[in-house]
């Protein structure tokens, strides 16, 4: 191939060589004449007609020199234009599968290894670890840390540097309106984990510690200060406290810039815009509190779990000394203590936490698909060369060499080939583009996302590998017909080629199997979406807003400030036409945001495991579980002027903490707080996911705790988008200072929380699909050619009496060996992906019956319609033409 | 692959062909000067249209028989001169000798008598 294309790009310079060359000669021979004493013009039209017919001669010379191999190529072009408008069905079938399979390989891997594989882009990324702990009562994710923990394990000397994070939340004016920013308070050593220099200026440094100093992210200084580059030395104001710009990080370092990782784990700041320095006071220390992430970058040679080993019994210490300084927490450390583990994993893999299972399936389910895709392509070649037998038969009769008739079969499978893959890098290409805008909030690292051309080059040279070897392949098992039989028994033939015969079948039953597998994995798959999606979030989610208004700090001075000042804002807000009602609360459902407390019924000896210990608590404004419309079971809802010492309940805390008998007027501690009287108990709500059965929930009244709240919900009338605008104007009316985030309807949120298993579930369904309907194809491609090699067969067949029924039976008896043999291998395979698959699965047993039943009937199914219309062709043959064949 | 292309009018393929080489063996040429030599050790007796030389070097060097590199001409032209290469030197060899056995067997042939038939 790259002799005719650099023959081809040759061609202008030797067209000038040879120019040059005659005209040497012209010259020459002319000056030799001259010489010889003819005058200058006889001389000239002397040495031309000696010369001869000077255009025929140039013709020869390419010939000779070049275009041997040109003419080769055009005339492979030729014959691979032929065949290809003469089996359309093969050049098709053959090229779009192995397009979709090629681009299907290359999208899925490209973002996985985006997301699971690709080191971030620091120095010995892969030293760089997030510490933190499982610890039962928070759930099943890495935790946050306290500020203790961290000193502790800092002084293990297993890290390089080490860095205390805390979220930290500013209102600042661009533009004319108020913005919240999202950053983080950082202790110095931050930047040294990352070894990153700033693009501006400096990052700080302990010294800076106390004071007012700011490092901004190049998304902000470029948002916010339109990329200002004398920003560094600048004073800004933060909430209204003047606030020193010293840095600007560059844009590689829009760390963690992870939108809505809150949901995939709960560690991670939503985003960070800047970073500020953290202090940790005395007092932080003291209040012990798990509030903190932690990150580090580990000496050389020290492994994460070596690091994780050395810091647990750092973490127990701390936690024994709690329980001495706290009896009445005895019994909670004393329960938590053995399930206690320390998590220390590169920070790559952390911000992909969760997603993993998910992508590793999809990857090896388009690996499948690739294999199908392969086999799919290997068994069309096998087919079709098959199918030309004769064709060959006649070029090597006519003086073709094998060598020949190889190349040109390895040109056929090479364009066939390349078309493939032009289609395919065209799909991969807008497939990626729109997987970066329209997941780059939703996925970690997406926008890195790059299109991987070594990847390509491999597939496609894997792709083009397959191609050769099924074309030799078939070239050599039908070599033996070849000219024996090829041009006078065409029936013999059929026979003859048990080699390939044999060959195809394998690859047909293999096609079958992984199907089955693919059905399998997605039909378990969209039970599982099924089972989700039936869950109900435990509130009315249409026409319901939620925002969270980041408060001015004016309105914040005291308890009774902030009530009063959520107490107007709701006034003002149901005062909005097309508003139904609205309410205020501290951690919205659905987005994962929660406060947990830690609960006990009082005069109740309970066992202080998590599950009867760990609540959600919530603060409401009275109207909350009106406009969420959450159901009352018992008692009565909350209201405004219930004493504080009131809460409603949940139904699973009711049945938890008093199983079997009524919660109502019954009373329980929050912590060390005066004990809390139920008054009623409502439903139960979901939080962060539809997959997690709610936890412990109760709730009291605004005035209760007023200054954890600064979310509302708001439930429309009309179209909850419609309000958006005058719900701003409401609140900016109010205090213009004050920042809204976070509009959202609940339903959005709602279909957030489904939306990568929605993905996963229906990217596997194509798979499988794609996996069918190939499989599909090569069972018919096979009945078709062997209804038309038996044509004469069957016409004797029917001659001497056989009922189309009985040739109808017989054909589909073939292929349905081949199936059978290859759904029960497949069966197989699939228990095994199956129990692999545990953690994706949701209400459904991994063998489920009715999966495994289904997946096996769409298969049968597919698989007898593929192989029925050519065999039912054969049953209608009419025996007079078919013998006449002859 | 099919290497067969017109023949120069009235002279056999493979004779031009060793003519060339044969020419080309005594020393680097361009093609003008492998034409007059070819009439000069033929003394003029295989005459053939210029133009045919053409069509057999480039053969030959596709081959690899022939080498070609540009240089310049003793009038400071610019020019291709030929030279042979080792498969040159044996082809021609070859062909020599293959020549001589033909133009034996002919001679023979020739000269054969009623009697030894």
């Amino acid at each position: 191939m790259f002799v005719y294309l650099r023959s081809l790009l040759r061609r202008r310079r030797f067209e000038a060589q040879m120019s040059d060359e005659i005209a040497f000669h012209l010259e020459a021979r002319t000056a030799d004449l001259i010489r010889s004493g003819l005058s200058p013009e006889a001389a000239q039209r002397q040495a031309s007609l000696e010369f001869g017919a000077r255009e025929r001669y140039r013709e020869e010379c390419r010939t000779s020199h070049r275009l041997d191999l040109t003419d080769e190529l055009l005339r492979n072009l030729r014959l691979t234009m032929r065949s290809m408008r003469h089996s359309p069905f093969f050049s098709c079938t053959a090229i779009a599968s192995l397009a979709l399979g090629l681009a299907a390989v290359a999208i899925t891997f490209s973002i996985v290894y985006t997301i699971l594989l690709r080191p971030l882009p620091f120095a010995q990324s892969d030293r760089i670890v997030v510490l933190s702990q499982f610890i039962p009562v928070f759930g099943s994710t890495p935790s946050v840390i306290t500020a203790e923990e961290f000193q502790n394990w800092q002084k293990t000397g297993l890290f390089e540097s080490a860095a205390l994070i805390d979220t930290a939340t500013y209102n600042i004016e661009t533009a004319g309106h108020p913005e919240q920013i999202q950053g983080a308070s950082v202790t110095p050593g931050f930047f040294r984990v990352f070894q990153i220099q700033p693009s501006l200026g400096r990052t700080f440094t302990n010294a800076d510690i106390h004071s007012n100093v700011i490092v901004l992210s190049h998304s902000l200084w470029t948002r916010g200060f339109a990329s200002d580059p004398h920003i560094v030395g600048r004073t800004i104001r933060l909430s209204g406290v003047a606030t020193n710009v010293i840095g600007v990080m560059p844009s590689a370092f829009d760390f963690p810039s992870l939108p809505a990782t809150s949901q995939i784990m709960n560690w991670a700041p939503e985003r960070s815009e800047f970073w500020v320095p953290f202090d940790i006071t005395p007092k932080i220390l003291e209040e012990g509190n798990f509030n903190y992430y932690a990150l580090g970058r580990l000496r050389p040679g020290i492994s994460p779990e070596r690091a994780a080993a050395e810091m647990l019994p750092v973490a127990i210490h701390l936690f024994k000394e709690k329980e001495i300084k706290y009896p009445q927490y005895k019994e909670v450390i004393e329960h938590m203590l053995p399930l206690l583990r320390i998590y220390v994993a590169p920070l790559r893999d952390t911000m992909s936490l969760g997603l993993r299972p998910a992508l590793e399936m999809l990857l090896g389910a388009v690996a499948l698909l690739l294999a199908l895709v392969l086999f799919n392509l290997g068994n069309l070649l096998l087919t079709r060369n098959a199918h030309r037998l004769r064709e060959f038969t006649v070029r090597q009769a006519l003086g073709a060499s094998r060598f020949q008739l190889f190349r040109q079969s390895l040109f056929e499978q090479g364009t066939l080939v390349a078309i493939a893959s032009a289609i395919a890098l065209g799909i991969t290409l807008a497939a990626l583009q729109l997987v970066r805008t329209a997941a780059s909030s939703k996925l970690p690292r997406i926008a890195e996302l790059h299109f991987g051309w070594t990847d390509f080059a491999l597939l496609v040279a894997l792709a083009f590998a397959t191609a050769v070897l099924f074309g030799a392949l078939s070239q050599i098992l039908l070599s033996g017909s070849l000219l024996n039989f090829g041009l006078n028994a065409e029936t013999r033939s059929a026979t003859t080629d048990r080699r390939t015969n044999r060959l195809r079948t394998l690859l047909l039953g293999a096609q079958v199997a992984i199907s089955v597998v693919l059905l399998v994995a997605a039909g378990l798959l969209l039970t599982s979406l099924r089972n989700v999606l039936r869950e109900s979030p435990g509130f009315n989610p249409r026409n319901l807003l939620t925002a969270e208004v980041s408060f001015n700090p004016q309105n914040m001075r005291s308890e009774d400030k902030h009530l009063q000042h959520t107490r107007e804002l709701l006034t003002a807000l149901r005062s909005i036409p097309g508003v139904v009602s609205a309410s205020a609360v501290n951690a919205v459902a659905l987005t994962g945001d929660k406060e947990i407390r830690n609960v006990r019924a009082v005069g109740k000896a309970l066992p202080q495991t998590p599950e009867n210990t760990s609540a959600e608590y919530r603060v409401v404004d009275a109207d909350y579980f009106h406009t969420m419309q959450i159901p009352l079971i018992a008692g009565r809802e909350l209201r405004p002027d219930d004493p504080p010492n009131f809460a409603v309940i949940n139904q699973k805390m009711a049945a938890r903490l008093w199983p079997n008998e009524s919660a109502i007027g019954r009373k329980f501690a929050d912590g060390d707080n005066p004990p809390l009287t139920v008054v009623g108990v409502v439903g139960d709500i979901r939080n962060a996911s539809l997959e997690k059965p709610p936890m412990m929930q109760f709730y009291r009244e605004l005035s209760a705790n007023a200054s954890f709240v600064h979310n509302f919900v708001i439930r429309t009338a009309l179209d909850p988008d419609s309000l958006i605008p005058s719900i701003e104007k409401t609140i900016w009316h109010l205090d213009s200072s004050e920042p809204v985030t976070h509009i959202r309807t609940m339903e959005s949120l709602l279909s957030a929380v489904t939306l990568n298993r929605r993905v996963e579930t229906w990217l596997l369904a194509w798979y499988a699909f794609a996996a069918l309907f190939f499989s599909a194809l090569g069972l018919f491609g096979a009945a078709a050619l062997s209804a038309a090699r038996r044509t004469r067969e069957f016409g004797i067949r029917l001659a001497v009496g056989a009922s189309a029924h009985q040739i109808v039976s017989l054909e589909l008896t073939r292929t349905a060996r081949i199936v059978v043999a290859g759904l029960l291998s497949g069966l197989v395979a699939a228990a095994l992906v199956a129990r692999a698959m545990l953690s994706l699965l949701y209400g459904t047993r991994p063998l489920s019956p009715a999966v495994f039943f289904t997946a096996a009937l769409v298969l049968l199914a597919a698989a007898l319609l593929a192989a029925w219309i050519p065999a039912r062709r054969a049953g209608h043959i009419d025996p007079a033409a078919a013998l006449r064949l002859e | 692959m099919n290497r067969k292309s017109k023949q120069p009018a009235g002279l056999l393929q493979g004779t031009l062909d060793l003519l060339v080489l044969k020419a080309v063996s005594l020393g680097e040429m361009h093609g003008y000067g492998i034409l007059l030599r070819i009439e000069q050790i033929s003394g003029g007796a295989l005459a053939i249209e210029q133009g045919a030389l053409y069509p057999a070097l480039y053969r030959l060097e596709r081959q690899g028989l022939l080498s070609a590199r540009s240089g310049t001409s003793d009038n400071k032209r610019k020019a291709r001169f030929y030279s042979l290469t080792r498969a040159g030197r044996q082809q021609l060899e070859a062909e020599k000798q293959s020549w001589s056995r033909l133009v034996d067997a002919i001679a023979t042939a020739l000269s054969a008598r009623a009697s030894e038939v």
